[in-house]
């Protein structure tokens, strides 16, 4: 096992990992893997010649727009667009009654039309759809269609959602949903534990707010449909709009376009406007384009699940962790759409990275008229952190202990059980994150400090804050029927390779990796590998781009395949070295034979070629099947878990309230750091996107409507918000396996590699809002800790009263 | 209603008569980082504008009595101007740290102050100072004090016929030893609106606080002047106690409401803690001042 530590942010740029060559096993990498590098796609990306949705551009194109409803719940009468149709400039405009197949968009279940037949249920609710020559037309024909509609009831809280008599989202009432954990006797753990603490967090709703907003473009030709567009899953995409349609899947294709990040937000989303510009496409039989604007996109789309959860956690006097009692209510909005599998992890997440022997989980998902939820990197692991964090420094403060120290106590070790009843295989990394992160913030002298700063009183004060996860990388158990994944990989007769994979690079980094996959199996230089967008009509469905499982996902299938083709290309390295198979090395662009004897990659494909060999290879890789019974929530859910420490160190004005981070340290278990410097970015940005949520990000939320759906009121963090980020990588280096200890086996990705896309963001929020609370001696658990909350604490305490400035007290 | 034309100003007197005669509909865009917005999002409506980013308006001149700064003087010059940095440093903190440079190198103090919103960071400032803004009408020029300029959130005395060509600060005398400090509350590091922000000038004639404007935004239907916390300073001296009082005192002085941005509560807590900061930052640089004088005065008998 090996370390790395890396520091950056606004004051310690430039600084590179420091490395520690990984000790040379098996599997361990010879080539590109785990070197520095540049990412395949920055260039394009930097000099603007990356074409996203909106720049591209098709003969007789139509500008899409929409009518929703103007109210959160509503019986709809009648639906009006003879004034709409008049427009001039007007082409097309739909309603439910124009959907030839099913007028259906829900993802998961059958619950939401894409268009509003009698019920509107949220103010994103579509009524009517128009496509015109040009934007602004478009949109006034919009506003002139008349709604006949009836105001109901609405509900726009959980807890209130489940009271007899709210009124109903969905006949058949506002639950939708549970999910449990059943393990031990919690309720007799807490009746006779020393210490029970208890505490209800909120996780709010979180805005995306990636770069680039939703858009798509309709290609109509002979009775079949091509989506053009910025997605995360477009095998997603493909049966929505099949369905909408009608059409068979071999007719409609989708293609994924230059995508300016998702974040979770382009999983299930897209297919709506997708949906929207097939159905115009398909009336008009003209090419549409949907793309949002800022306001739009932040008031249509899904939101990370706003949660509240109650949390009861028992504990000996000497720290040891008895029994924890969960309920978590998860509002779903109006739709069901990923809630159910958001809800899956959150109830699996939600006891932590302990051993707790003892547990009783109960997840709620509901619905409400308000924003709709959906996936948003971490996937309800975030919000459940939230709270098993919170409790374990409460539960460190009540007794007087150290927050890493109680942490270590109750770690889950190898061949311990977690809250769902699995024995780990190793390795477990959790206790390595521990260490690591104590070390990179010296935390022992850290918090002297701290102690030292807030006694001296003044304007400020300091606190430090843990966060932990372990994450369960790749699908949950319930979702394993989507696990299977593809790759299609080329060589060319003069030795470039071109490589298709069925899941996407949305900003993460996945070309990359799947570049250097490919060009570590086949001994090439990654600029010989050109990664293709990603398209339906390429490589089988292979799920969706979520869950942090590209690389290890799409990495292994690219890995099979390429493993195929270096199969296929040895019979004329064979031939050009004179030597038997096993004895050639293909590495750095060359096969090397005995004796120093190499000839050029590019040789061996021109000769293959000659030879006609077949120089294509399809890729597929699909997990271990997993057991797992939901009804007691036990089993094994996940193929393999990937730990993590995130220690934050906060300061908070007395005068104004503002916490800010001035500090934060991350120790993660990445398995394989395939690509150092993406690892590296996705844990920056995953930690600073967690601050923002922790610190500043409001949806300001009235009847279901969002009234700040601006960048000028939703405030994301600025590089100014953040701080140096440390961070130190732990590389165990294998793939895992059953060490035949009764264990089921850790399935990792190509060289040992685990998603590091979520686990970046899931304790960061937590990490801050403990240290915001540390600062202050009380435990906040309501997100965001906007200073108006934190002052609120202040004012109560009467903190301020003390000289802001030093001297003037004198 | 979109915008059909736009003509451009090439001069102070074109622009000033392009105003004159501007027929309905008609709007100024000086760096139009207000107006882009306010038009995209229906608030404002505009079928012509008048561009005056070429209309040569974007001087700053200093002389021994004053500043003059041409009404589109953007705001990433008055940041780097050395005499306002020397000479009023609110005004160049809040220049500084208004919003984030892309802003900055667009931005005019002329749309800032047009644009009339309670939370403009450049207003506090030029009330601290008593900023006199000069507007044209024609040929004609007439001076408004900054402290009668505004009449609501959005709104101010500028008719349809008028513009804004300069605004003028007068120097401190060296004698009268101001000081004064800037403070603004946002919820991040950068590119934030204002939810609470403050300027404070202070002079003090043998210890005791001669005068002193205490300005405040963000708070209030326009950015105010805490009066009563004002009055109550005035010939004290700049005592823990005296400055608390103030600090309580500008609570009264102005009438926060609830946004999405924020609370009324908070904002009155957050105006009492910067009137209390500012005044005590000032107090420490008068103290420490004091302190580096007598030393040198030692070191020199
Ligand atoms: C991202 C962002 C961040 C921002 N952050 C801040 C901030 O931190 N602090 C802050 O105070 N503001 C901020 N703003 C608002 C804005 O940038 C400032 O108010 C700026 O000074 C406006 O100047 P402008 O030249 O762009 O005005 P414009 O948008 O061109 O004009 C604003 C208004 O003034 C009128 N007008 C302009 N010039 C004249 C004139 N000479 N005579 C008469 N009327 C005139 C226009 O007709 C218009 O109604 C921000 C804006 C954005 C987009």
């Amino acid at each position: 096992m090996t370390a790395r530590k890396r520091s950056s942010g606004a004051r310690a740029r430039g600084r590179r990992p420091r490395r520690v060559v990984p000790a040379r096993s098996a599997l361990a990498p010879t080539g590109v893997v785990g070197r520095p590098g540049l990412r395949v796609d920055a260039l394009a990306k930097v000099d603007g010649s990356a074409r996203y949705i909106d720049d591209l551009r098709f003969p007789d194109l139509l500008y899409a727009a929409v009518r929703t409803s103007d109210l959160p719940h509503a019986e709809v009468l009648r639906i009006d667009v003879t004034d709409a149709q008049q427009v001039p400039g007007v082409v097309a405009v739909a309603t439910f009654r124009d959907v030839p197949g099913q007028n259906q968009v829900g993802c998961v279940r059958p619950d939401q039309p894409l268009l509003v037949e009698t019920r509107a249920r949220w103010v994103g609710d579509r009524i009517a759809l128009i496509a015109a020559t040009d934007p602004a037309t478009a949109k006034a024909a919009a506003r002139v269609v008349k709604v006949d509609a009836v105001p109901l009831p609405g509900v726009f809280d959980v807890e209130q959602a489940l009271a007899t008599g709210a009124p109903a989202v969905h006949t058949g009432g506002n639950l939708i949903e549970e999910f449990c954990i059943e393990r031990g006797d919690a309720e007799l753990a807490l009746r006779q534990a020393d210490v029970v603490v208890e505490h209800r967090y909120l996780a709010p709703w979180q805005e995306h707010a990636y770069l680039e907003p939703q858009g798509v473009i309709a290609v109509p030709e002979r009775g079949s449909m091509t989506i053009y567009g910025s997605m995360q899953c477009p095998f997603y995409v493909q049966s929505a709009v099949a369905r909408l349609l009608g059409l068979p899947l071999s007719r409609v294709r989708v293609v994924q376009t230059v995508t300016g990040g998702a974040f979770g937000g382009k999983e299930d989303y897209p297919s709506e406007p997708a949906c929207c510009a097939a159905l115009l496409a398909h009336k008009s039989g003209r090419p549409v384009k949907f793309v949002y604007n800022r306001e739009q996109d932040i008031q249509w789309s899904t939101k990370r699940h706003r949660m509240v959860i109650q949390h009861r956690l028992a504990a000996r006097r000497d720290g040891t962790l008895l029994g924890a009692e969960i309920e978590i209510l998860v509002d779903a909005g109006a739709y069901c759409g990923l809630t159910g599998i958001v809800a899956e992890r959150a109830n699996t997440s939600s006891v932590g990275p302990y051993l707790v022997p003892n547990v009783r989980v109960r997840t709620r998902t509901i619905y409400t008229n308000n924003p709709f939820g959906g996936a948003f990197r971490g996937f309800g692991a975030p919000q459940v952190t939230l709270a098993h964090e919170g409790q374990l420094d409460a539960l460190a403060e009540r007794l007087g202990r150290d927050p890493l120290d109680l942490r270590r106590q109750n770690a889950l070790r190898p061949y311990a059980v977690a809250a769902w009843g699995e024995k780990l295989a190793p390795p477990v990394e959790y206790l390595e994150t521990l260490a690591a992160a104590e070390r990179l913030s010296g935390w022992s002298a850290l918090r002297r400090q701290v102690e030292a700063h807030n006694r001296a009183g003044g304007r400020t004060r300091l606190g430090l804050g843990v966060g932990c996860c372990m994450y369960g990388s790749c699908l949950h158990a319930g979702g394993q029927h989507l696990e299977g994944s593809g790759a299609l990989l080329q060589v060319h007769r003069d030795g470039s390779v071109s490589a298709a994979i069925g899941l996407t690079e949305m900003g993460q980094g996945a070309a990359t990796v799947v570049a250097r996959v490919a060009a570590e199996v086949l001994g090439v230089a990654v600029d010989q590998v050109e990664v293709l967008p990603t398209d339906t009509a390429l490589v089988p469905d292979s799920g969706p781009t979520v869950a942090s499982r590209t690389t290890p996902m799409a990495g292994h299938a690219v890995a099979n395949a390429a493993r195929q083709l270096r199969a296929q290309l040895l019979p004329a390295a064979t031939g050009l070295l004179r030597c038997r198979a096993n004895q050639v090395e293909l590495s750095g662009g060359w096969a090397r034979g005995p004796g120093r004897k190499k000839v050029a990659f590019a040789d061996v494909a021109a000769a293959a070629f000659q030879a006609k060999a077949h120089l294509a290879a399809s890729g597929w890789y699909a997990p271990p099947r997993k057991q797992f019974d939901r009804a007691t929530g036990l089993g094994q859910p996940y193929s393999a878990y990937a730990y993590a420490t995130q220690i934050a160190l906060c300061e908070v004005d007395l005068a104004t309230g503002v916490a800010r981070v001035k500090k934060f340290f991350c120790a993660h278990d990445v398995g394989r750091a395939i690509f150092p410097d993406g690892v590296c970015g996705q844990i920056e940005g995953g930690a600073v996107q967690g601050m923002g949520y922790a610190l500043t990000e409001r949806l300001v939320v009235r009847d279901g409507r969002i009234l700040n759906a601006n960048f000028t009121d939703y405030l994301i963090p600025t590089i100014e918000d953040a701080p140096e980020v440390a961070i130190a990588l732990i590389e165990s280096g294998d793939e895992g396996g059953d060490k035949g200890r009764g264990t089921a086996s850790q399935a990792k990705g190509p060289f040992g590699a685990k998603g590091i896309g979520e686990p970046s963001l899931i304790p960061a929020p937590a990490a801050v809002a403990n240290a915001v609370s540390h600062a202050l001696g009380a435990r906040l658990t309501e997100l965001p800790l906007l200073p108006d909350v934190i002052m609120a604490e202040i004012a109560r305490r009467n903190l301020d009263n003390v000289p802001f400035v030093e001297s003037a007290a004198t | 209603m979109f915008v059909q034309s736009v003509v451009r100003a090439r001069s102070e007197v074109e622009a000033a008569w392009l105003v004159y005669e501007g027929k309905p509909a008609t709007r100024l865009i000086a760096g139009g980082t207000d107006l882009m917005l306010q038009l995209r999002r229906g608030q404002r409506q505009a079928l012509a504008l008048i561009d005056l980013r070429r209309s040569g308006m974007d001087h700053i001149l200093e002389n021994e009595h004053a500043i003059c700064i041409g009404a589109t003087a953007t705001v990433a010059a008055l940041a780097q101007h050395p005499g306002i940095r020397a000479h009023f440093p609110a005004l160049h903190t809040a220049a500084a740290t208004l919003a984030s440079q892309q802003i900055r190198n667009l931005a005019t103090i002329g749309g800032n102050i047009c644009n009339a919103s309670p939370a403009a960071d450049l207003v506090t400032p030029l009330l601290a100072y008593d900023a006199v803004l000069r507007v044209r009408r024609g040929d004609d020029v007439r001076e408004v004090p900054v402290d009668r300029f505004f009449t609501g959130p959005g709104q101010h005395v500028l008719t349809q016929q008028d513009l804004l060509v300069e605004v003028v600060v007068s120097k401190p005398l060296p004698s009268e030893g101001e000081r004064s400090r800037f403070l603004k509350l946002g919820f991040r590091g950068a590119q934030v609106i204002a939810v609470v922000n403050a300027a404070v000038s202070l002079r003090l004639r043998r210890g005791l606080v001669a005068e002193t404007h205490i300005a405040l935004g963000a708070v209030a239907p326009t950015a105010v002047r805490a009066i009563s916390a004002e009055r109550l300073l005035r010939g004290e001296k700049l005592t823990p106690e005296a400055i608390a009082a103030a600090a309580e005192a500008a609570v009264d002085d102005i009438s926060p409401i609830d946004d999405v941005r924020s609370t009324a509560g908070y904002r009155r807590r957050v105006v009492r803690n910067f009137v209390r900061l500012a005044l005590e930052e000032i107090a420490a640089q008068v103290a420490a001042e004091t302190a580096h004088g007598s030393q040198r005065s030692r070191s020199r008998a």
